[in-house]
């Protein structure tokens, strides 16, 4: 980012026509007047000298450290004059207040210059606009900000601009303290070359200087920066108020009667005017800071130093409305990191309106009833073709040619699973705390014929245990089981209590606490209904098996040859960790389908700034994990599986 | 504080079987900023703005051409939805199309300033948008330029000089749609405009229009008049 800076300062405090105007800062060598132009003669202005300009007229130098009145991105001009209107008007053409460059070569193509044109002479309707080059020498006329012109006196005209992209310009003006235009150019192609021609008053075409300038030029400074409105009201406020007010206190201050000139002219006059605007000038510094020492209103150096202290780092591009509205998003987080404070902190850099960032937080349950289809985001069915939506259901479907055992040494079962809830993601992270975990899901059969079985259970592939609760035909007697596998061994089928081909809610939970069972086992307890899902449940006894797992879910198996087709239906699923780290972990999903150019990496980067330390946030794009999908979110812990 | 600066756009989506046209609220879109949507459709079928939207204007043509052109104007609130979603009608064919503009600096309360519109029939290219009467200076011109798809072609457009298209061409329902193409136009003066004509590449049914838009107003520049030359002027300091 380029350090903020005035490039050019001119006050053409000169008192004598023959003396050179000068740069205050020395980045320019004296203005001089070109062959053929004449010499704008010295005259009384608003804040001292100034320089009457006409048709006819310029002054133009050269850097003295080449590039130091150059920019080519941002750029703010600003200036105190009074524009003679009516001489515009009649001069025909654009009045140049300053160009950098005389446009004809690479090294003098104009990186930015404004003028003044006369809209509409009536109506007494002027406009300040921008114009430049881009690097094959094309002139890019701007649209400009219309004020009326007064009738007498004199103005602050600022023109900003802020380069954001090739493609994006921000233009803004203003008189005095008044916003009068707010524009987008496309035009951020912008030329000029190090060794250009900084001129005032005109602007040359092919070597001949044209659109002179007609009126008085008090004040001309050049910033390589975007001016705030909140800087520019602040400046004018000391101007055109504040010193004034000084100057009345000062009067105020004088005993009534003292033998003193009331005429402004006077010299003691112009001696309480020194004094006053001293005092106003102060003011204006303690005002400024009362107004704009806030983040809301914040500008240049205290804006750099409330995003020091919250640690929000602003792009080179950033407006100073964006780099505000990111420290506001940061210090606004309330109860967490509130929604309105996420969406002010990223939605710049996402691309996207604050309406339209979606932030997604998550309980330590799961529910689904299938209503939004068999969601990838959320379950692995295995194989796919076998289960599918049906009636708002999720359908399981075996031939009574498929092979789908599972008896622990084989392992060719239906499966739809999830990672559960306590664990990271799936299918990478292993399950964090599981313990006290329930899962509850509805179960209606519609064919199962004999070896067939269907239900529940939970898995831990890595060590090969599984524990399932399930409905089984066998040889045409119904029975709710269970059965447990460590390392892969079977530890025996418990028949629960014989049923019926009806709709069962099944329900497999591990209990806390119930004793020491021995390293790694935990108590776990079978229930089922052929009620409701809140009513009619009956109890197994305590099931031993081991307390870690990775995943929960449905499933399908076969105990011996299916003597027919399967086909069941699994509803209404809850899966409750009450240990699960979800909590913990949430999201900001930024909508790919959405027009923008998001910056994903600073937006992720904003968010471990301003969430909680116990937190994990991510930026994703996607709610399914895509491993391997650029900001997916799945190089970023935790992975995929957020619903 | 004319003139109107145009900040973004975004394109219509229809959605046959819900019969809505949903257009997403530009990225770009800050409080106070105004949006102006147009939507041509079938004429028989009426169409419901969602709550803040003002309705501008509406043309309705006969045959050749039996479509409606809508202009509908919103402010933006500070906690403006993502979205703002019309009811069209259901199953339209052919299909509504619509592009939102975000602007600043338009009037939000004025009425249109003024608006025309013609049916163009299928014996020439040129779509030439009747003109009309501007009452202030700044008034903004908008050109809407519509063409119905034919034979399974999409037609396109040459908008006129001194125009400037905002947003993008939004192409309707695939080959059985139409065509929507939106220039702007600053003319500075009050008064007719005259026609305004786009160039068709092909001699398709469809529509031209202008629309008046009224600018917010021009403000008077804050100046000093000294009574003595001497003050602290721009800082090199401070402010």
């Amino acid at each position: 980012m380029t350090t903020p800076a005035t490039l050019v300062m001119l006050r053409f405090a000169e008192p004598k026509d023959d003396v050179a105007p000068s740069d205050e800062l020395g980045a320019l060598y004296d203005l001089q007047v070109d062959a053929g132009l004449s010499l704008p003669p010295v005259v009384s202005a608003c804040t001292g000298f100034g320089r009457q300009f006409s048709n006819g007229s310029g002054l133009d130098a050269v850097d003295v450290v080449p590039g130091s009145s150059l920019a080519t991105r941002d750029v703010t001009v600003q200036a105190i004059l009074s524009w003679d209107f009516v001489g515009q008007n009649t001069y025909g053409s654009h009045g140049t207040i300053v160009a950098r460059g005389k446009g004809n070569a690479a090294a003098e193509y104009v990186s930015y210059a404004v003028s003044l044109r006369v809209v509409n002479y009536a109506l007494q309707i002027g406009e300040l606009r921008f114009w430049w080059q881009d690097n094959a020498g094309v002139v890019h006329e701007q649209l400009g900000g219309q004020f009326v012109v007064p009738a007498a006196g004199y103005v602050m005209l600022t023109a900003v601009r802020h380069w954001v992209s090739t493609t994006a310009v921000e233009l803004r003006y203003y008189v005095g303290d008044q916003l009068i235009g707010e524009f987008l150019s496309a035009d951020g192609d912008i030329g000029g070359g190090t060794t250009g021609t900084f001129t005032v008053g005109t602007r040359y075409v092919a070597g001949v200087a044209g659109k002179f300038f007609v009126g008085v030029l008090d004040q001309l400074r050049v910033l390589n920066y975007e001016l705030s409105a909140e800087e520019i009201a602040a400046t004018w406020d000391r101007i055109a108020r504040l010193q004034p007010r000084g100057y009345r206190a000062i009067r105020d201050l004088l005993p009534p009667g003292a033998p003193i000139s009331n005429d402004p002219a006077s010299r003691i006059q112009k001696l309480l005017r020194i004094a006053g605007h001293a005092i106003g000038y102060a003011a204006a510094q303690v005002e400024n800071i009362r107004h704009n020492l806030m983040p809301d209103r914040a500008y240049g150096p205290a804006l750099d130093q409330w995003e020091g202290c919250v640690g929000e780092a602003p792009k080179a591009s950033d407006t100073v409305v964006v780099r505000r509205r990111r420290v506001l998003g940061h210090l606004r987080q309330h109860a967490g990191a509130s929604p309105p404070g996420i969406a002010a902190a990223t939605a710049d850099l996402l691309a996207l309106a604050p309406s339209q960032v979606q932030v997604l937080a998550f309980d330590q349950t799961i529910r689904d009833d299938f209503s939004n289809g068999l969601r990838s985001e959320l379950w692995f069915a295995d194989p796919a073709a076998n289960w599918t939506i049906n009636a708002g259901a999720l359908r399981v479907q075996a031939l009574a040619a498929d092979v789908i055992t599972f008896d622990g040494t084989t392992r060719k079962w239906y499966t739809c699973q999830t990672a559960a809830p306590g664990g990271g993601g799936f299918p990478l992270a292993p399950l964090a705390d599981g313990r006290g975990v329930h899962m509850f899901a509805k179960l209606t059969p519609t064919l199962l014929p004999n070896h067939a079985e269907v239900g529940i259970f939970f898995y831990d592939w890595a060590h090969g245990n599984a524990l399932l609760l399930g409905l089984r035909d066998a040889g045409g007697v119904y029975q709710v089981v269970t059965e447990g596998f460590r390392a892969w061994v079977s530890q025996g089928v418990v028949v629960q209590a014989v049923s019926a081909l009806v709709p069962h809610w099944l329900h497999l939970s591990q209990q806390l606490g119930g004793g020491a069972i021995g390293f790694g086992l935990s108590h776990y307890s079978a229930a089922w209904s052929t009620t409701s899902q809140l009513a009619g449940y009956t109890l197994s006894g305590d099931i031993q098996h081991s307390t870690t797992f990775q995943y929960a879910g449905m499933y399908c198996r076969m105990t011996g040859a299916l003597a027919g087709n399967v086909d069941a239906a699994f509803d209404d699923v809850i899966l409750r960790c009450p240990f699960a780290p979800r909590p913990f972990r949430w999201y900001v999903l930024r909508d790919p389908t959405l027009p923008g150019t998001p910056d994903l990496t600073a937006a992720h980067a904003a968010l471990q700034r301003i969430k909680h330390a116990h937190t994990t946030a991510t930026v994703i794009t996607t709610k399914s994990l895509l491993a391997d999908t650029p900001n997916s979110g799945a190089d970023r812990g935790p992975c995929g599986a957020i619903t | 504080m004319p003139p109107v600066g145009f900040f973004g756009s975004s394109t219509g989506v229809y959605s046959s079987a819900g019969g809505t046209e949903i257009f997403l609220v530009p990225q770009s879109s800050r409080e106070n900023d105004v949006l102006l949507a147009i939507v041509v459709q079938p004429s028989a079928s009426p169409i419901t703005a969602p709550a803040g939207w003002t309705l501008l204007a509406s043309d309705a043509l006969g045959a050749p051409i039996s479509q409606t052109c809508y202009l509908f104007r919103r402010l933006v609130a500070a906690a403006e939805p993502a979205q703002h979603v019309f009811a069209v009608g259901m199953a339209l064919a052919p299909q509504p199309v619509g592009l939102l503009l975000q602007y600043r600096s338009v009037d939000n309360t004025a009425a249109i300033v003024a608006h025309g519109l013609t049916a163009i029939t299928p014996t020439s290219v040129n779509f030439a948008a009747p003109s009309i009467v501007l009452a202030h200076y700044s008034d903004l011109v908008l050109l809407v330029y519509f063409a119905l798809s034919a034979g399974g072609l999409t037609p396109t457009f040459t908008l006129p000089a001194g125009t400037t298209q905002r947003g993008p061409t939004v192409y309707g329902g695939g080959g059985a749609g139409g065509t929507l193409a939106i220039a702007e136009y600053l003319k500075e003066a009050i008064g007719a405009t005259g026609a305004l004509q786009a160039v068709c590449t092909a001699t398709n049914t469809g529509l031209a229009a202008q629309y008046g838009v009224q600018a917010s107003p021009t403000l008077l520049a804050p100046s000093i008049v000294p009574d003595v030359a001497g003050a602290i002027g721009l800082p090199s300091i401070g402010v």
